[in-house]
């Protein structure tokens, strides 16, 4: 399932480094040899909420970047999940007594490459820790096009495989940035999620639109998603907030 | 001679002061203090890790980021008249403009200049990194505007186009060649890894 996913994948992410052209290949080249002079540390916090008809979940975490080179960066990781599960809907919040909470937490690290700016992709190992201990690898990958233009399109994929269960799971969106004032930048697009093999069985997946917000001043990211799929209808809540040193 | 002359001229003071900053006035080097007056002519440079804010005459204000350097060239009858140069580093300029009057504020760079149609807006001059976008040009100056518009032209470009910035958008200046089209303000931002 795993090696089938990336086999569709991989030719799409040629041709989109390709398509930059030659010049941007030497850009890149150098990138990856010159140290990042200062360094850069950042730190992003997270907290996302999903909702759906037959289950729901959250998760609240952190990530630490550090650059090496201005292409290279290494990547840490450590998010806490709660998953609700029962029958008909549970909420979050206040979980009904037939539920069963699972609790868990997800400790990975890798590495991140830029190529050229505005395209990145991770590679991270780790492994599940709590009510689940299933060994992750996860990559994710994040282009963005037409950067100097007033409408720039973001194309990212994350996919993740669970090694004790098998299933592989990925996250699919496309979004533009539609509007934008001194304080925030709207984006609009679509998004959804595939996942299924292992204990999983047959490819399973959702999708929806999705709505944005970048509040400038505070870093902050509000992600709003909603749509139908294998789990029926579900709604997606995610927030962040980046912050950054120069070292 | 003149430099002396013009540098008598009162622009603003210093209203405030994160880390450490050097004022160099007629070859002088001076610290830099909280409500330190400032003269045209002054060339200002912050040290890593600080800032420094001066409230110009008119109550304008600059802010100077880290590692950057700035000359008031000219300061005449209120801040929206005045041309500051920036030398390396980062800018934020919000501009007290009076009712009415056409604001003449600019700020220059090596490759750009940056001309006041609204109130508050950023310049940043980098040298020795690839310009995004155009790999093989390592200098270049990026404008984002807050509020109002703010018009940009490079002087040392053989085309004479000027690109028109509105709130919410920034521009890129890169070598010699004209401003770019401006793009969403801090698309940067959510380009770092770990956004998608």
């Amino acid at each position: 399932m795993r090696s089938c996913s990336f086999m569709r994948i991989a030719p799409l992410l040629v041709l989109l480094l390709l398509g930059f052209g030659s010049t941007a290949l030497a850009q890149g080249v150098s990138r990856f040899l010159e140290l990042e002079n200062p360094g850069h540390l950042s730190l992003r916090l997270l907290a996302v909420g999903y909702g759906a008809e037959k289950y729901g979940t959250t998760h609240t975490g952190l990530e630490i970047g550090q650059t090496i080179t201005p292409a290279i960066s290494i990547i840490g990781r450590a998010i806490a999940y709660q998953v609700y599960q029962g029958t008909g809907f549970d909420s979050p919040l206040t979980p009904a007594s037939r539920s069963s909470p699972r609790n868990f937490g997800l400790l990975e690290a890798g590495a991140s490459f830029s190529p050229i700016q505005g395209t990145t992709f991770t590679l991270l190992g780790g492994e599940n820790v709590g009510d689940a201990d299933a060994p992750v690898f996860e990559n994710d990958f994040s282009s963005w096009l037409w950067l100097q233009s007033r409408h720039p399109i973001n194309f990212s994929y994350s996919t993740s495989h669970y090694f004790e269960n098998g299933v592989t799971n990925g996250l699919l969106d496309v979004r533009m940035a539609t509007f934008s004032t001194g304080r925030l930048l709207l984006l609009l697009g679509v998004g959804g999620a595939i996942w299924g093999g292992g204990s999983a069985g047959q490819a399973k997946g959702q999708g929806g639109p999705d709505v944005g917000f970048f509040l400038r001043e505070w870093r902050v990211s509000i992600d709003l998603q909603a749509g139908y799929g294998s789990s029926r209808t579900y709604g997606l809540v995610s927030f962040s907030r980046s912050f950054g040193w120069d070292e | 001679m003149a430099g002396n002359a013009v540098a008598q001229v009162n622009a603003g003071a210093i209203k405030e002061l994160h880390g450490t900053a050097d004022v160099q006035r007629n070859g002088r080097l001076i610290a830099a203090t909280p409500a330190m007056p400032i003269l045209v002519g002054d060339k200002l440079e912050t040290s890593r890790q600080s800032s420094v804010t001066i409230e110009l005459s008119d109550g304008s204000q600059l802010t100077l980021s880290d590692a950057s350097s700035i000359v008031i060239n000219r300061a005449m009858t209120s801040a929206a008249d005045s041309t500051i140069e920036l030398l390396k580093g980062k800018l934020r300029s919000i501009v007290n403009i009076a009712a009415g009057k056409p604001p003449g504020f600019e700020v220059h760079t090596p490759n750009a200049v940056a001309s006041v149609r609204g109130t508050d807006f950023e310049t940043e001059y980098i040298e020795g990194k690839p310009c995004p976008g155009f790999p093989q040009c390592l200098r270049y100056t990026d404008i984002g505007v807050y509020k109002g518009i703010v018009e940009v032209r490079n002087p040392t470009s053989l085309k004479p186009i000027s690109v028109r910035v509105a709130a919410g958008y920034e521009t890129t200046v890169p070598c010699e060649l004209p401003p770019a089209n401006p793009a969403p303000l801090g698309i940067g931002d959510l380009t770092a890894p770990g956004y998608h």
